[in-house]
C-alpha cells in the first residue's frame, strides 16, 4: 500500500511517559495532492510531521514517504522530504544565494545545479532581487518564503509544511498560498498543517482532522465540509445599536445562538454555510439602519472538532 | 571530490564562511597576537639585560629556549580558553536559533555536523597559530631550541585544542541552551588546568611518603595540557620532575607525560566523537536504547 501513496501513515503512537500525544494515527496522501492536517493547538500535528520528518521516532506504528520507511531508512526518506517546521531560525552572516547553496550541498544536490535551481526558485518565491541580501534582512514573511525555498532546494516528492501561515500578515498569507498551489502544479505532494479552517479550505484538495492525538475525519475537503454541516460562526462588528442587531438577527430563520456584545460593538450568532443566505442577513441589517464597520462568516472550528468527536464517540 | 564527501563538508564550509565573516575574527587573531607578543616584549626584554656585560652564545641559547617555553606556554594557554568558545555553543547554538531540526533533516550524516563543528573550531585554532609563527621565530634569533621542538609544542597546542573541542562539542550536544554548554566546557578546561595538579598533590599529600611512587603522583596531570607541553619541550631541563623528563630509569616503560598524554588524548577524541555523533540524532542515550528493545518486540 505504500508505495503508492506519497505519505501514508500507520497507527501511530507517540507517548512521552504517560502523556499519549498520538494515539493510533493513520492517514495517506496521494501524489499531487494538498493534504490539509487540521487540529487544534496540542492535538498531535507537529509530533506527527516530526516523526514523518525523521526528527522523532515513533513509540508504535510505521510511516512512509515515497515509499520509503522513516524509521527503517530514514536517510534515504529525508531525500524525498522537505520539511519545514513551525518555528525555525536562520543563520547570520549568509547571503540568501550563500544560505541555499548550504541546503543545496547538505542535500547532495551536485554543485553544477546549484545555480540554475537557485535562480529557479527564487524566481518561484518571486525572491529574485534579494539573492544577495542577507539572510536576517528579509522580512518575516519573505524568510517564510525563502524556507519555502530552502524545502524545494533538493527537488523533493514530499512538503511537510507545520503551519506555514502563522505569523504572517494577510497579504504574505495570500503571497504564501500562490506559491503552494504553484509548487502543487509541480507535481509534489504537500502536507500542510493548521489550526485555521479557512487558511486550507480554498487550497487543499484532502482534509484531516486530527483531535487529542486521533484522526476524526479524513479525506476530499467537500466531502468533510458537506460532513460537518451548515454551521459557522457570523461576526458583525457594528459602531452602535448593538441591541437592535441582535433583535434583528434573533428574528431571522437559520441563525441561532445570537450574542450582543454591546462594549466592543460586536454581535455573534451561528448560522449557514450558504453565501446567499448570509448576504440576505447582512443587507437586512444594513436596511435596518445597523452601521455594520464588518461582516463576516468563519468555520468554527471547536464546534466542527465538537461534532465530529462526538461523532466518533458515539460510534 | 566526489558528491559525497562534498556534502559532508557542507557544515565545514559554512561554518568557516561564516566564522570568518565579519570584524570578529580580524579582532580575535588581532588581540591573540598582542596578547602574545606583549609576554614575548616581555620576556625578550627581560632576557635582553643579561647581555648588558657582552654576548655569550650559552646565556644566548638559555635566553631563547625561556622564551620559547614562556611563549609556547601562553599560547597553549590563549588556546585552551578559546576553545571552549567557540565549540560550546556548536550543536546547543543551533538549537537555540532553531536551525538544528533543519540540519539534521539534511543528508550529512551526524558525524559530519559534528566533524564539521570541530574542524571548523580547531581551523581557526590553526589560523591564530600561523598568524603567531613569525613571532615563535624570534628565538632562532638566540638559538637553544630546535625547529623540532617548536613543531612539537604547536602539536601538543592542537591536540589539546582538539581533545577539548570534542568535548566541547559533545557537552554542546548533550545541554540543550548554548551558554550552559559553554560555561560547563570551561568548566571542563579548568578542572584540567587547575584541578589536575591540586589533585596530584593530594594524591602526594594522602599517600605514605615511603610508599607512594612519583608516577602515581602525577597521574592525573596526563590530562594536563601545560603539563603535557612542559613535559615534552622543558623535560632535558627537568629531569627531576617525575614523568617529566626523558627518563630512561624504566618508569612506565619509557614512556614519558606527554606520549600518555597525547595516547589518552587519542583515546578521549574518539570517545567524546562517537558519543556526540550517537546522541545528536537520538538525544539521550538510554532512551533511545529502550526505544530500540521496545520497537524490535513490537516486530516480531
Amino acid at each position: 500500500m505504500s508505495s503508492e501513496s506519497a505519505i501514508a501513515v500507520e497507527g501511530l503512537v507517540k507517548r512521552y511517559g504517560r502523556l499519549t500525544a498520538l494515539d493510533g494515527v493513520s492517514f495517506s496522501v496521494p501524489r499531487g495532492s494538498i493534504f490539509g492536517f487540521l487540529g487544534p493547538n496540542g492535538a498531535g500535528k507537529t509530533t506527527t510531521l516530526r516523526i514523518l520528518a525523521t526528527l522523532l521516532p515513533p513509540t508504535e506504528g510505521h510511516a512512509w514517504v515515497a515509499g520509503e520507511d522513516v524509521t527503517r531508512h530514514p536517510a534515504r526518506a529525508r531525500s524525498h522530504i522537505g520539511y519545514m517546521p513551525d518555528f525555525f531560525g536562520v543563520y547570520d552572516d549568509l547571503t540568501v544565494r550563500e544560505y541555499l547553496e548550504f541546503y543545496a550541498q547538505a542535500h547532495g544536490v551536485p554543485r553544477s545545479r546549484w545555480r540554475k535551481t537557485i535562480a529557479d526558485l527564487l524566481e518561484l518565491v518571486d525572491l529574485g532581487d534579494k539573492r544577495d541580501a542577507f539572510v536576517e534582512t528579509l522580512s518575516r514573511g519573505m524568510k517564510q518564503r525563502l524556507g519555502l525555498t530552502r524545502c524545494l532546494v533538493h527537488d523533493p516528492e514530499v512538503l511537510l509544511l507545520d503551519e506555514p501561515a502563522s505569523g504572517l500578515d494577510p497579504r504574505a498569507r495570500v503571497e504564501m498560498r500562490e506559491v503552494l498551489k504553484e509548487i502543487a502544479r509541480m507535481g509534489k505532494a504537500v502536507l500542510i498543517s493548521s489550526h485555521i479552517l479557512p487558511e486550507l479550505e480554498d487550497l487543499s484538495t484532502e482534509v484531516g482532522i486530527i483531535h487529542r492525538g486521533r484522526m476524526v475525519a479524513s479525506g476530499p475537503v467537500d466531502s468533510i465540509l458537506a460532513q460537518v454541516g451548515g454551521s459557522r460562526v457570523l461576526e458583525a462588528r457594528i459602531l452602535d445599536k448593538a441591541e437592535q442587531a441582535g433583535i434583528i438577527l434573533e428574528a431571522l430563520p437559520g441563525v441561532r445562538d445570537v450574542t450582543v456584545l454591546p462594549q466592543e460593538g460586536l454581535v455573534r450568532a451561528a448560522c449557514s454555510v450558504d453565501s446567499a443566505e448570509q448576504a440576505d442577513i447582512l443587507r437586512t441589517l444594513v436596511e435596518a439602519g445597523v452601521p455594520v464597520v464588518s461582516f463576516n462568516a468563519v468555520q468554527d472550528l471547536e464546534e466542527l472538532f465538537m461534532a465530529l468527536t462526538e461523532e466518533e464517540d458515539e460510534s | 571530490m566526489t558528491q559525497a564527501m562534498l556534502l559532508n563538508l557542507a557544515v565545514f564550509a559554512k561554518e568557516l564562511r561564516t566564522r570568518m565573516r565579519g570584524l570578529r575574527a580580524a579582532v580575535v587573531v588581532t588581540v591573540y597576537l598582542l596578547l602574545l607578543s606583549g609576554v614575548g616584549g616581555i620576556m625578550l626584554y627581560i632576557q635582553l639585560q643579561q647581555f648588558r656585560s657582552g654576548f655569550n652564545p650559552v646565556t644566548a641559547a638559555e635566553a631563547g629556549f625561556q622564551i620559547f617555553a614562556t611563549l609556547s606556554l601562553f599560547q597553549l594557554l590563549l588556546v585552551v580558553f578559546i576553545v571552549p568558545g567557540l565549540t560550546g555553543a556548536a550543536i546547543a547554538g543551533e538549537r537555540d536559533r532553531q536551525t538544528l531540526d533543519l540540519l539534521l533533516s539534511t543528508q550529512v550524516s551526524a558525524l559530519w555536523i559534528v566533524l564539521g563543528k570541530i574542524l571548523a573550531s580547531l581551523s581557526y585554532v590553526v589560523l591564530l597559530m600561523v598568524a603567531a609563527l613569525p613571532l615563535f621565530s624570534l628565538v632562532f634569533l638566540f638559538g637553544g631550541v630546535s625547529p623540532e621542538q617548536v613543531a612539537l609544542a604547536f602539536v601538543i597546542s592542537l591536540v589539546s585544542a582538539l581533545t577539548l573541542g570534542v568535548i566541547g562539542v559533545f557537552l554542546s550536544v548533550l545541554i540543550r541552551r548554548g551558554p550552559t554548554a559553554t560555561v560547563v566546557a570551561y568548566g571542563v578546561t579548568f578542572v584540567m588546568l587547575i584541578g589536575t595538579p591540586l589533585l596530584s598533590i593530594f594524591i602526594g599529600m594522602a599517600s605514605d611518603s615511603s610508599t607512594g611512587t612519583p608516577v602515581q603522583v602525577s597521574v592525573p596531570l596526563v590530562l594536563n595540557p601545560l603539563a603535557a607541553l612542559a613535559s615534552a619541550t622543558l623535560g632535558s631541563v627537568m629531569p627531576d620532575l617525575p614523568l617529566m623528563g626523558t627518563s630512561r630509569s624504566g618508569t612506565s616503560g619509557g614512556l614519558v607525560l606527554w606520549h600518555i598524554s597525547l595516547i589518552v588524548d587519542a583515546v578521549l577524541i574518539l570517545v567524546f566523537l562517537s558519543l556526540a555523533a550517537a546522541m545528536l540524532r537520538s538525544g539521550a542515550p538510554r532512551f533511545s536504547m529502550l526505544r530500540r528493545r521496545r520497537l524490535a518486540k513490537g516486530e516480531q
